[in-house]
């Protein structure tokens, strides 16, 4: 299969789920922040809370990383 | 080191005049959290008031002298240590009356058996005389009229009645002597069966009498000897008793009259068992022994405080828990796996040995700081000391690769995802097996069936699913859909069809973890570019002084950006990852009364 190909479908898998993640990250931190701004010994909870979107770019990463390495011959079936 | 400091909730009641010194002694050594505190204490505690333990002491002894004065119980020598005498005392005297009465019961039964079969001797002597045919077999039997009539028609009936002779015993009692045809005797016996009956010739009679009778006088005569012993056997106890709960009431009579003082100060405070000996010390010494203290375990009800207790250097992490909730009373406290843990996977994500030694400066910087900075500089060390020990494992200093390893972001990244994952294996695991302990020390069923051991099942139907040689050989069932689908139900009727939306969760738990490899690569990468830009800067004419700022720049960048990336990550791994398995996190820290200068 074209390498080119591959590597244009990881860098779409690692770039929209990024742009996801951090569309919900955006939302998540600046009701974060209104919080913390009520309460100061939320902070900690909230960051937790503004990262949690975060693992859907890490989904986006796996499959980045497994088209890249099937390309490149790392991992065979 | 796993669940925070056991506790006891203490009452210290003392003359108003030590208030003040006692509180400055008590702020100064920073021990109790106080939860009541009343000056001009009028009121007798209603829960364990001096006056409710009297008269339960008074009780006792009064039961206590009424069986001695009843059994005659000697008087012991020695004394024993006795704990919880009121209790104890309760229960010997019913112990000892229960044993007295049960000797008691079996000597009257004996000697009414007694009277009853003597009078059955007499009467077979009066009529040993009579001859009976040497073919007969008699039964000796003791009637009342209407029960006679019953059996005497059916035996009539047969004519097998060969002689009846008849005496009247006891009220309307009457015993008889029938002489029987030998090949009638299977036919009287199902007839007499509801009975008791001697049978036999009239000499086998008498002398089964008379052997019954010496049995029943045997028996009485070592009734009796146990009936004398029993005294003498509980003396001990019962004088040890006697001693403890005189000494008990003279205690609370003195209690009493100093609680019906006006001028007393209450404190009711929370502190941990093992300060306990120090503040009865303080309380002794600053109220010069004029003092009454309570102290007793606390109920679970009252939402006791939570002390953690750990290790000294797991103990900046508990920063890290008290950010998230504190665990309850009773609940598992994390602290110590997180202080292994949280450096471990900070390591892992910052990966190079030069953003370690960098971050072990500034750790220095702050461990010298006060308070919670001081706190987050000694996590930070540790942490740095994980960095440098990764770093120098996978080889890389400030993004440039010296040697080889098995595992490494930038060479081999697909092995190091794959680590991550058996990281998060082993890490989700862990959890769960915690959240089994703790509802097992809670006796939380509901919880260990749902939220542990569905888990744990379904785990196991994955690796049957994975690897089906491994009970192939034994079994021809289907284990991993047995072992898949059975949580899968579980759920399902427990907790409705949309939490069947947990097991992708369950899942995603373990992908978490791939973070680790990703912030890794992460570091290395960035790091890797900055070098490259580097290389490409000194091909410029004194490209070297822009090549130097970019480096250091670059690289300062990428250690703040990814130290405070990969501190972040680790704690949400514990935070989501972790902790969300099992952590119920109610505890509420422990207010420590303190007088600052």
């Amino acid at each position: 299969m074209d390498v080119n190909i591959i590597a244009l479908g990881a860098g779409i898998a690692i770039g929209l789920s990024a742009l996801g993640s951090a569309i919900g990250q955006g939302l998540a931190a600046s009701a974060a922040a209104g919080a913390v701004a009520e309460d100061e010994s939320l902070y900690v909870k909230e960051l937790t809370f503004a990262v949690l979107p975060e693992t859907q770019s890490i989904y986006g990463f796996i499959i980045a990383m497994i088209l890249i390495a099937f390309a490149f011959g790392l991992i065979q079936l | 080191m796993l669940i925070p400091k056991p506790l006891y909730e203490v009452i210290c009641i003392f003359p108003q005049k030590y208030t003040d010194r006692l509180l400055i002694e008590l702020g100064k050594e920073e021990i109790i959290q106080i939860k009541e505190f009343k000056e001009k204490y009028k009121k007798v505690p209603s829960i364990d008031s001096p006056l409710i333990k009297t008269n339960n002491v008074v009780k006792a002894l009064m039961r206590l002298d009424y069986i001695v004065d009843k059994l005659k119980i000697p008087k012991s020598d020695s004394i024993k240590e006795i704990d919880s005498p009121v209790k104890s005392a309760e229960e010997i005297v019913n112990e000892i009356e229960q044993a007295h009465s049960t000797i008691k019961d079996r000597i009257n039964k004996d000697i009414k058996k007694t009277h009853t079969l003597t009078l059955y001797l007499e009467f077979v002597n009066s009529i040993k005389k009579i001859k009976f045919r040497e073919k007969d077999v008699s039964f000796l039997i003791a009637t009342e009229y209407k029960e006679w009539k019953s059996i005497k028609k059916g035996l009539k009936k047969e004519n097998i009645v060969y002689s009846s002779i008849k005496k009247r015993i006891s009220g309307e009692k009457v015993l008889r002597l029938l002489s029987i045809k030998i090949e009638n005797e299977k036919y009287a016996e199902n007839r007499l069966t509801d009975l008791n009956y001697y049978k036999g010739k009239i000499r086998d009679i008498e002398s089964m009498i008379n052997k019954e009778i010496k049995l029943a006088e045997k028996r009485i005569k070592e009734n009796k000897d146990e009936l004398e012993k029993l005294p003498g056997e509980y003396s001990l106890s019962v004088y040890s008793l006697k001693e403890k709960l005189e000494l008990k009431l003279k205690i609370l009579e003195n209690k009493r009259k100093f609680l019906c003082s006006e001028f007393i100060t209450l404190i009711n405070c929370w502190i941990a068992r093992s300060d306990f000996k120090r503040l009865k010390k303080i309380i002794s010494k600053e109220t010069e022994n004029n003092y009454i203290i309570y102290k007793e375990k606390p109920d679970i009800r009252d939402n006791p405080p939570t002390k953690l207790s750990n290790f000294f250097l797991f103990e900046p992490f508990e920063m890290l828990l008290e950010g998230f909730s504190l665990p309850g009373y009773k609940d598992i406290d994390p602290t110590f796996i997180m202080g292994l843990f949280f450096p471990l996977f900070f390591g892992i994500m910052l990966s190079d040995a030069g953003y370690g030694m960098l971050l072990l400066l500034i750790s220095f910087f702050l461990i010298f700081k006060k308070g919670n900075m001081k706190k987050f500089g000694e996590i930070l060390l540790i942490c740095s000391v994980f960095t440098l020990a990764t770093g120098v494992y996978f080889g890389s200093w400030f993004g440039f690769n010296f040697t080889e390893s098995y595992i490494n972001p930038l060479k081999k990244p697909i092995e190091l995802m794959v680590f991550s994952l058996v990281v998060g294996v082993f890490y989700v695991n862990l959890s769960l097996i915690l959240g089994l302990v703790q509802s097992i020390i809670k006796k939380d069923w509901n919880f260990l069936f749902n939220e542990i051991l569905l888990w744990l099942i379904f785990e196991i139907g994955i690796v049957f699913l994975i690897f089906p040689e491994i009970f192939s050989e034994h079994t021809n069932l289907p284990l991993h859909t047995i072992f898949l689908t059975g949580p899968v139900l579980a759920r399902i009727f427990s907790k409705g069809i949309l939490n069947i939306l947990d097991f992708p969760k369950f899942f995603s738990t373990i992908i978490s973890f791939i973070r680790l490899s990703a912030l890794a690569m992460s570091t290395a990468w960035i790091s890797f570019a900055i070098n490259l830009i580097y290389r490409l800067t000194l091909k410029f004419p004194k490209g070297i002084y822009i090549g130097i700022i970019v480096l250091v720049l670059g690289h300062l960048f990428n250690f703040a950006f990814n130290t405070f990336g990969s501190f972040l990550q680790a704690m949400r791994l514990h935070y989501v990852e972790f902790l969300g398995q099992f952590y119920l996190g109610k505890g509420e820290k422990m207010q420590i009364f303190s007088i600052k200068k």
